[in-house]
């Protein structure tokens, strides 16, 4: 059977998220995604440029048919913004008769320099926007409290930071992760809970897996990479492996060694008596 | 003898437009694709179906986004 995610009403063939933001030319962004092996990408609500010389917009390529788009409420300070942009990502989203109409991806932030999450002003975001029928992905620091929070909020997933963005810093704090895990799942084992942001590296994304997230987002770690569309390649496979791991079931961590060959019929001796084989 | 217009703002822009323009002509005169932005005035969204009967006022401030690359 297919490992799939399941996203509120969406369900995904694959677990990695990826942001079109930051790349240098939109051909190379198209290229990435498509590399990637992505069906979900996130993107921003801006103002149009009026009167655009070249008349080029994401969408020639990004196939809204082929993609489902994740818009975000990035760049937003305070609840009242989030919402509002929001609610225009949702009627973009409806004229392309797009899915991705009924969910948007939550990020209210505290300041610019850290672009850490204002944890209140998420929640109260969060409320808004799940009464006006979103399923509300959050983004959101990796405080198991506020987490929490955020799912009685009645967010479809909650998206806790493993750094800060952009920071390609990876997950500073697996413990906080841990917790999280552990609270959003009780009792709801399906529970998406989705590593956003701070991913520097494949291994970071493994990482995020064989904790058992659910989901990675990430951008900049593809868009900035020297060679972004193999670093999309790379980035398919660590979420493979992370996954497979997660669900293989790592062994538990000892201090000391155990041979992988039999010490039965051994011809050779050991230095000190306490090597001998106990029987 | 000059049309008369009003004043509006688009997009941060202060602008005139002939009285009765609709939030349609008003993309149409940007050359901006409908399909693939949304339109607030006053910070109402006008949906896509309304912006060929929507017409502007005088003072509306008129928002026109589109999505852009991001994380």
């Amino acid at each position: 059977m297919q490992d799939q995610l399941k996203i509120g009403d969406h369900t995904l063939p694959t677990r990695l998220i990826v942001g079109s933001g930051k790349y240098d030319t939109l051909e190379i962004m198209r290229d990435s995604l498509a590399a990637s092996g992505a069906k979900v990408v996130t993107v921003a609500v801006r103002r149009e440029k009026m009167y655009d010389r070249l008349g080029q917009n994401i969408l020639d390529y990004i196939d809204p048919r082929e993609y489902l788009l994740l818009p975000n409420t990035a760049g937003c300070y305070n609840a009242v913004d989030a919402v509002r942009v929001a609610k225009l990502g949702r009627e973009i989203l409806r004229a392309l008769e797009n899915p991705g109409a009924n969910w948007v991806k939550l990020e209210v932030l505290g300041d610019s320099k850290t672009l850490l999450p204002d944890p209140i002003a998420t929640i109260e975001a969060c409320k808004t926007l799940v009464d006006a029928g979103f399923q509300v992905l959050c983004y959101t620091s990796d405080d198991p409290i506020v987490a929490r929070r955020l799912k009685e909020a009645g967010a479809t997933s909650v998206m806790p930071a493993g750094s800060p963005i952009g920071s390609g810093q990876g997950i500073l704090n697996p413990n906080n992760l841990r917790i999280i895990l552990e609270y959003l799942k009780e009792g709801d084992p399906d529970y998406p809970v989705i590593i956003d942001a701070g991913v520097g590296t494949a291994s970071d994304v493994s990482v995020a897996f064989e904790l058992g997230a659910d989901g990675v987002l990430l951008n900049s770690a593809i868009a900035h990479a020297r060679d972004p569309i193999r670093m999309s390649i790379a980035m398919k496979h660590a979420a493979i492996a992370g996954r497979e791991a997660f669900l293989a079931g790592r062994i538990p961590r000892r201090l000391y060694a155990t041979a992988s060959s039999p010490e039965e019929g051994v011809i050779t001796s050991r230095p000190y008596t306490s090597d001998r084989p106990s029987k | 003898m000059t049309e008369p217009r009003i004043p509006i703002r688009f997009n941060g822009e202060a602008m005139e437009v002939p009285p009765g323009t609709t939030v349609a002509e008003l993309l149409e005169s940007a050359a901006i694709r409908t399909k693939l932005v949304a339109v607030e005035v006053n910070l109402e969204i006008v949906a896509h179906e309304e912006h060929v009967t929507h017409q502007v006022k005088t003072g509306d401030t008129i928002e026109v986004v589109t999505l852009v690359g991001g994380g």
